[in-house]
């Protein structure tokens, strides 16, 4: 007889920093099909954008995603001014350039600290979320906030990074380059690390173009694909770096990417802020008037790979169609390959390799009673439920 | 990847699938909106993604006058093109063939677009709901909304 059991992951699990549930058949400890669920984070973004106008819909895309709050905005704003023709001032180009290549060094050492959680390593965890720190101090210097950065507008940028500022930004750069070095070690040295993750959660080139998947997860099977360079868009033609790309294929090289993303990111900082200061300060944004009639295919390379934004405009002021594919989309579909055949202890870090992010895979939150058809929660129940909850517990004092 | 000369890619295609492609509009550089007919889908998708290598985006269902528009987007990775193929469906039998048998990575968007625009994707694998769970009224389609009719959350 051939019974298979079937575990589930999530929806709230301790594994996962966002609701999401995957079940997984197994035949023993091998797991033999996967299925998930999606949709507890979905918020009708999309669907919104068409009421906001060009301006207001930078901050909501800004909230597609919190870990990668400023790829959204990048891959929108390049969509926009390809509908307006617009040309965005150098000073504009590199803000823009170091803003997305920060959020790599702060989205990447997150999955690093993760991934070593997930592999129970926790020393890694806890150095890689400290040494975060830095990197979100930074973004706290430059933008005055350590998430959600709204830095972007048609056309440029919202703040200057002025000239004094760059000696310290320089300097802090430089304290997170021992920490790189510390981390790149420990992970590419370490033999339980190379025992839990060498060989495991294969994914060839061939099953990459299948399920379309993008960024580390493609780099990381050889498939050299980088928006920066393919497509190449704000201050990436004017510096100097390369593609990372391994050809291990399994999770051990998609920590590989990452990490030595990490260093390309450092670089890529570093020529900005020179170039930089031979610049006008100031100079940061082109005044776009009108935005025609159009459509305009936006795309940047999020930390997890390409974001992609259509938006079709009819020449008023708010979008007629906003379509936002985030690189997780794509990526998520490809466990139903990689985790097949492999034990349910290697499942989670298999899940956990492609820095999977909800909130970017889905984007609305509306619940109807299956029989009834009734609507059960909005906002204003909410705020009436935690009311009476209080009153209730205050009256039982 | 697709070595393509853009050029020459109207004549090409025209070449090929004389009739099934209605119009090509460059819309900025290194982007291209192809308008093709609806049954000629598989033929030319399946010409871009096997015989020029080119990468499955995503797809975007839209309302339009009449009916619904779905765009096939296509990146082509060694140029930094991206190619579109526009598709116009009638609002009384929003039907076409799913690409999902060709390339994997159409699966969840068309179960997306079935969910939230009830155009129906014939021959896929699993046309289930992917967004919601089957929590939706049935025959509520969120997204399918005329233009000009404004979105109300409190009305869903």
């Amino acid at each position: 007889m051939n019974t298979k059991t079937i575990i589930p992951i999530g929806p709230y699990h301790p594994l996962q920093e966002e609701p999401e549930l995957f079940r997984l058949y197994c035949e023993g400890e091998i797991v033999k099909d996967i299925e998930w669920e999606t949709g507890y984070n979905h918020r009708g973004i999309e669907k919104i954008n068409e009421s906001k106008t060009f301006d207001q819909v930078f901050f909501v895309v800004e909230r597609v995603c919190g870990i990668c709050s400023t790829s959204h905005p990048f891959a929108f704003a390049n969509a926009m001014e390809e509908i307006a023709k617009t040309e965005i001032p150098d000073r504009a180009k590199y803000i823009r350039t170091i803003i997305g290549e920060l959020e790599r060094l702060h989205s990447h050492l997150l999955w690093v600290g993760l991934a070593g959680h997930f592999l129970g390593y926790n020393t890694v965890f806890m150095w890689a979320w400290k040494y975060r720190e830095i990197v979100l101090e930074l973004f706290e210097k430059i933008t005055g906030n350590r998430n959600n950065y709204a830095m972007f507008r048609i056309g440029g940028v919202r703040r200057d990074i002025p000239n004094s500022y760059i000696p310290e930004i320089k300097k802090l750069l430089d304290t997170l380059k021992p920490k790189a070095d510390l981390l790149t070690g420990a992970v590419m040295d370490d033999p339980v690390i190379h025992a839990r993750t060498k060989n495991i959660g294969i994914l060839t080139k061939e099953d990459i173009r299948n399920f379309g998947a993008v960024g580390p997860t493609a780099r990381a099977s050889g498939v050299a694909i980088d928006v920066r360079k393919d497509d190449p868009y704000a201050a990436y033609p004017l510096v100097n770096w390369k593609v990372i790309t391994s050809e291990g294929c399994d999770v051990f090289a998609k920590a590989e990417v990452r990490l030595l993303e990490i260093y390309e990111s450092i670089s890529i900082i570093e020529q900005c802020l020179a170039k930089m200061e031979l610049l006008k300060e100031g100079d940061i944004v082109t005044m776009v008037k009108n935005i025609p009639e159009g459509m305009g295919f936006g795309r940047a390379e999020a930390p997890r790979g390409e974001v992609f934004h259509f938006v079709k405009s009819d020449g008023s002021n708010s979008p007629v169609r906003h379509k936002i594919r985030a690189p997780s989309y794509v990526n998520v579909a490809t466990f139903k390959k990689s985790c097949i055949g492999q034990t349910i202890a290697d499942a989670t870090i298999i899940l956990a390799a492609v820095d999977p992010c909800y909130c970017c895979t889905e984007r609305m939150a509306f619940a109807y009673d299956y029989y009834s058809g009734k609507r059960i929660m909005n906002g204003l129940d909410l705020i009436r439920i935690s009311q009476q909850k209080t009153s209730d517990i205050r009256m039982s004092l | 990847m697709g070595t393509i000369n853009y050029d020459i890619l109207p004549e090409i295609l025209k070449l090929n699938f004389n009739g099934d492609i209605r119009r090509i509009i460059v819309q900025q550089r290194k982007r291209l909106v192809i308008h093709i007919r609806k049954e000629a889908l598989p033929e030319i998708a399946n010409y871009f993604l096997d015989e020029l290598s080119y990468r499955f985006i995503i797809a975007t269902g839209m309302v339009c006058d009449n009916g619904f528009e779905i765009i096939y987007h296509f990146s082509d990775d060694g140029n930094g093109y991206v190619i579109n193929l526009l598709t116009r469906l009638p609002e009384d039998k929003p039907e076409i063939e799913s690409l999902a048998n060709i390339i994997n990575a159409a699966n969840w968007i068309e179960r997306e677009i079935h969910e939230l625009f009830g155009i129906k994707f014939i021959n896929h694998p699993n046309l289930t709901k992917l967004i919601s769970d089957g929590l939706w009224k049935e025959n509520e389609f969120p997204y399918a909304r005329k233009k000009g009719e404004k979105f109300n959350p409190d009305e869903l």
